[in-house]
């Protein structure tokens, strides 16, 4: 087994409650130089939101609007921020979590409350954006569940140490606070993603961890922020080439882009998930023909969405101009399941080796 | 079974003015309980008003209204105006169609049927004589008649029951008159409202009014001058007839056409004439009384295509802005107020008419309906509240016409305010014998629109200075609210101590009054945040967000 880098998950936390701090900071030097206090907030609006070439995934632009105590427009949002980066200290500050439904019944007791939730999660995301940190460092969580992982890996959560490969058939389940995880140990040599359990649960009964040396990974559809930081930390942390099999369909596709490079909604901390270099396994247009899977014909919302997708920035690389073409030109998608037609084990014991064999 | 011409003729009768009206009631306006009693206050008001302000006297009238029993009251009516000499007061009372108001004037009533009106319908109606004391003075000595009469119907003239005399302290009538079948009502079209709405065309005068449950409400005049009497003026020949053209024949002392026309119309010259002549072919050198027929219809007609001036306006008097304002202001006791007179101009060519309108906003005006204030028009035709008939009024007409919601009013039908409006004329087109309506002339609908929109904009402004002024109190409590809770927050962020911010707030308090009066403090960092605000709010949700709910909907 060989050694796990030092886990940064102090830092974070002191990084966290710094930043934290330094807003109450930046108002309060301001009172004291009697100038009206002001926020800079980058601006989250889609044209401020670019394609960064050389990191391979979505970044905010340099825009950002001001914030000022003086404008009757904005001292709600200023207030509302302030309160909830005391919320958030606290939370760092005892090592607690919240979702954000928590926070926004929490914040009923605030002097200046939210009129709705959709209104605190904005907040929320306000603050993560104005200091470049992720809602999971503020201690904010998201409430969907992690995915699944299974394979030889021993992580510790708090004092307990959890072996991925003795947590039962379905595996260890990824933890919102992913962050404060540490990988321990572990005996792979790559990770492979998939996006049904269905498929995930296959792997596991074909031994295809032992096959292939890999960790498996259920996806749940589309994946969580802390399965897309779990895939991004073993990526640069454990240095485990990680590889996406989907669906093969526009939404499969774009399941595996946005692992890959990150969602335009999120690209203030795609830096923390995005995975530039995983690869995507399939299923591809070409594996439905040179496999002669089963088929369904594409809807008009799939024609749509691949139509899409080829404007997209992410899928400028040829192989996804082709494919997507190819799709168009068979209009036909196909599931991960659909390998079932040669035998349950056909899709471990022919298709993921030479996959694998023509990725690497 | 045929009769005889002469047996037919045997039941000819002559009727009398006052006989007329006692068959047609409904001619002098009595129709209608509520309607019959405000007749009779408008009658014996407006007759006050005339009498004292053609005696140059502030008028101040007291009106006792008991009830007897239902449908049964008994009014008494004092002015204190110059009062009737004893040999005229039957006459006044008793005679219909006598008078002094048969000239071509702006007056309140015109026909002089007014008073003998109310005398009739209180003798028809309880059989009651009537009651007068007169107080007039002659050469600096006050003298006194108090009569008792009753109207002897088929001499239209007037029969003496009794006379006292008596000591006046001042000049002035009071008449004493019994009614049945009338009705008091508080309802828009009754007495009290009459009343009310008089006082605000007329303010300069007093009414002391006592209601049949004895209260008594006292209308203090809003302004302490006479109003300019009118001045009678020649017709103008757009508004004459050939029938009234002979006439002036008839009648005049002229010797020549071309003298009668230029002494009895207006902006009749010397060049008119011969242009008439030109027109007409007709030798204007000629006596008047060799008038023919027709002749006075080719002049009419001639008179129909020639380019005369607008009728002189010297007897058009209007009440003026000043004085509708402080009217309005003493009766409606309005948060705001503004009221126009417009230039004279003309209706069918030769009427001279001014229009003035005045809006009142907030306080008492508007109606009271279960305790809401609705929107409420005032018309008046020579400062003589108009009550009934407002359906095919040009004055409804015109309001109706306007879109009152690009003046900020929405919804006028619920909005706390009166509308005013006043058409000063000697000819007022009426549309009945009731004259409660005005016929919708174009001229006078679009004067009548234009008059009411500058005051309307002018509630516009108002009401936007005051929205404005609301927000900005908001403002202030949104800042003084919110700027010590943040400083408290963001301090407890920082781990440090409040700081002094007394100054800060008051300048953000400063800054955005400044910037409620369009004095932007710092533009840019505005737009910058402007932009900033319609992302979040437009594009937050973007195509991953809309494409991950696509994917959960397929799992």
């Amino acid at each position: 087994m060989s050694e796990v880098k030092d886990n940064k998950n102090l830092s974070r936390k002191e990084v966290s409650y710094n930043k934290l701090k330094g807003l109450g900071e930046e108002i309060i030097e301001d009172v004291i130089k009697k100038d009206i206090p002001s926020l800079k907030v980058p601006s989250r609006g889609t044209s401020n939101i670019v394609y960064d070439d050389a990191k391979r995934y979505f970044v905010l632009g340099d825009r950002y609007g001001k914030r000022s105590l003086g404008n009757v427009k904005q001292i709600k949002k200023i207030g509302q921020m302030v309160q909830v980066a005391n919320f958030c200290k606290d939370l760092v500050q005892r090592e607690k979590t919240a979702t954000l439904r928590e926070m926004y019944y929490v914040s009923e007791g605030w002097d200046i409350g939210f009129d709705n939730q959709q209104e605190s999660n904005i907040v929320g995301e306000d603050i993560e954006v104005t200091l470049g940190m992720s809602r999971e460092d503020l201690g904010l969580m998201p409430e969907e569940d992690g995915a699944s992982v299974y394979g030889n890996i021993i992580l510790k959560e708090g004092d307990v140490e959890i072996d991925a490969l003795k947590s039962g058939k379905s595996g260890y389940t990824i933890s919102p606070t992913i962050d404060e995880v540490e990988f321990l140990d572990h005996d792979v040599e790559r990770v492979i993603a998939v996006e049904t359990m269905g498929m995930f649960h296959r792997m596991v009964q074909e031994e295809a961890y032992k096959k292939f040396n890999t960790l498996i990974v259920g996806l749940k559809g589309q994946a969580a922020r802390a399965t897309r930081r779990f895939l991004k930390r073993v990526n640069e942390e454990l240095n485990l080439p990680v590889y996406i099999c989907n669906d093969g369909d526009p939404w499969g596709f774009h399941i595996a882009m946005v692992i890959i490079s990150g969602s335009a909604k999120l690209a203030h901390v795609n830096h923390d998930l995005a995975t530039p270099n995983a690869k995507f396994l399939g299923v591809t247009a070409s594996d439905i023909v040179n496999y002669e899977l089963p088929t369904d014909p594409l809807k008009d919302i799939d024609v749509l969405r691949l139509k899409e997708l080829s404007n997209d920035p992410r899928y400028r690389d040829p192989t996804w101009q082709t494919e997507i073409k190819k799709m168009l030109k068979i209009g036909k998608k196909a599931e991960q399941q659909s390998f079932s037609k040669y035998g349950l084990e056909y899709v471990v014991d022919t298709y993921f080796p030479e996959k694998l064999e023509l990725l690497s | 079974m045929s009769q005889q011409a002469s047996e037919l003729f045997d039941n000819f009768q002559e009727l009398t003015p006052s006989e007329f009206f006692r068959k047609n009631k409904q001619m002098l306006g009595f129709t209608g309980k509520i309607r019959s009693l405000t007749i009779v206050f408008h009658e014996l008001i407006t007759n006050s008003f005339d009498a004292a302000e053609e005696a140059g006297i502030l008028p101040e009238i007291k009106i006792d209204l008991k009830r007897v029993d239902k449908d049964h009251y008994i009014l008494r009516h004092s002015d204190n105006g110059p009062g009737i000499p004893e040999d005229y007061i039957m006459k006044v009372y008793c005679t219909m169609f006598a008078g002094s108001k048969f000239r071509n004037i702006q007056s309140r009533g015109q026909q002089g049927l007014g008073c003998s009106g109310c005398v009739l319908l209180s003798q028809m109606t309880t059989g009651e004589p009537a009651r007068v004391k007169s107080a007039w003075e002659v050469d600096g000595e006050l003298k006194g008649a108090d009569l008792e009469f009753k109207m002897d119907v088929k001499k239209n003239k007037g029969m003496l029951l009794n006379r006292k005399s008596y000591d006046p302290k001042h000049t002035g009538v009071c008449i004493e008159l019994e009614f049945k079948d009338v009705s008091y009502s508080l309802a828009e079209q009754g007495a009290f409202e009459y009343i009310r709405r008089t006082m605000i065309g007329n303010p300069h005068a007093k009414i002391i009014f006592r209601d049949p449950t004895s209260h008594k409400y006292i209308f203090n005049r809003a302004a302490d001058m006479v109003p300019v009497l009118p001045k009678e003026v020649l017709p103008h020949p757009r508004g004459v007839t050939a029938d009234d053209l002979i006439f002036m024949a008839k009648h005049t002392d002229k010797r020549r056409f071309r003298s009668l026309l230029t002494s009895s119309l207006s902006r009749m010259s010397n060049k008119r004439i011969a242009e008439i002549e030109e027109l007409t072919g007709i030798d204007l050198n000629k006596r008047p009384k060799d008038m023919k027929w027709e002749e006075a219809e080719a002049i009419v007609d001639a008179f129909s295509k020639m380019d005369f001036m607008a009728p002189p306006t010297s007897g058009l008097i209007p009440i003026g802005d000043d004085q509708i304002e402080d009217g309005m202001k003493e009766i409606l006791k309005p948060e705001f107020i503004a009221a126009t007179t417009r230039k004279p101009v003309t209706y069918r060519g030769g009427v001279a008419f001014i229009i003035e309108a005045g809006i009142a906003y907030g306080g008492d005006a508007g109606r009271l309906v279960n305790d809401q204030r609705k929107s409420e028009i005032m018309r008046f035709a020579n400062r003589v509240p108009l009550s009934f008939d407002q359906g095919s009024c040009a004055i409804t007409e015109a309001l109706k016409s306007i879109d009152w919601k690009r003046y900020g009013l929405r919804d006028l039908e619920n909005t706390p305010i009166t509308v005013f409006v006043n058409m000063i004329s000697t000819q007022v087109p009426y549309l009945s014998t009731g004259k409660q309506s005005i016929a919708p002339e174009p001229e006078i609908i679009h004067e009548v629109r234009q008059a009411t929109m500058k005051v309307a904009r002018k509630l516009q402004k108002y009401l936007r200075a005051k929205k404005a002024a609301k927000e900005e109190a908001m403002r202030s409590k949104i800042f003084e609210d919110y700027v010590p809770v943040i400083i408290r927050e963001s301090a407890k962020l920082a781990e440090t101590d409040v700081p002094e911010f007394q100054e800060v707030l008051a300048k953000v308090t400063r800054r955005s009054l400044a910037e409620l009066l369009g004095e932007n403090p710092d533009k840019a960092e505005e737009e910058v945040e402007g932009e900033f605000a319609s992302d979040l709010d437009d594009t937050i949700e973007n195509d991953d967000n809309k494409s991950e709910e696509t994917l959960e909907n397929m799992e």
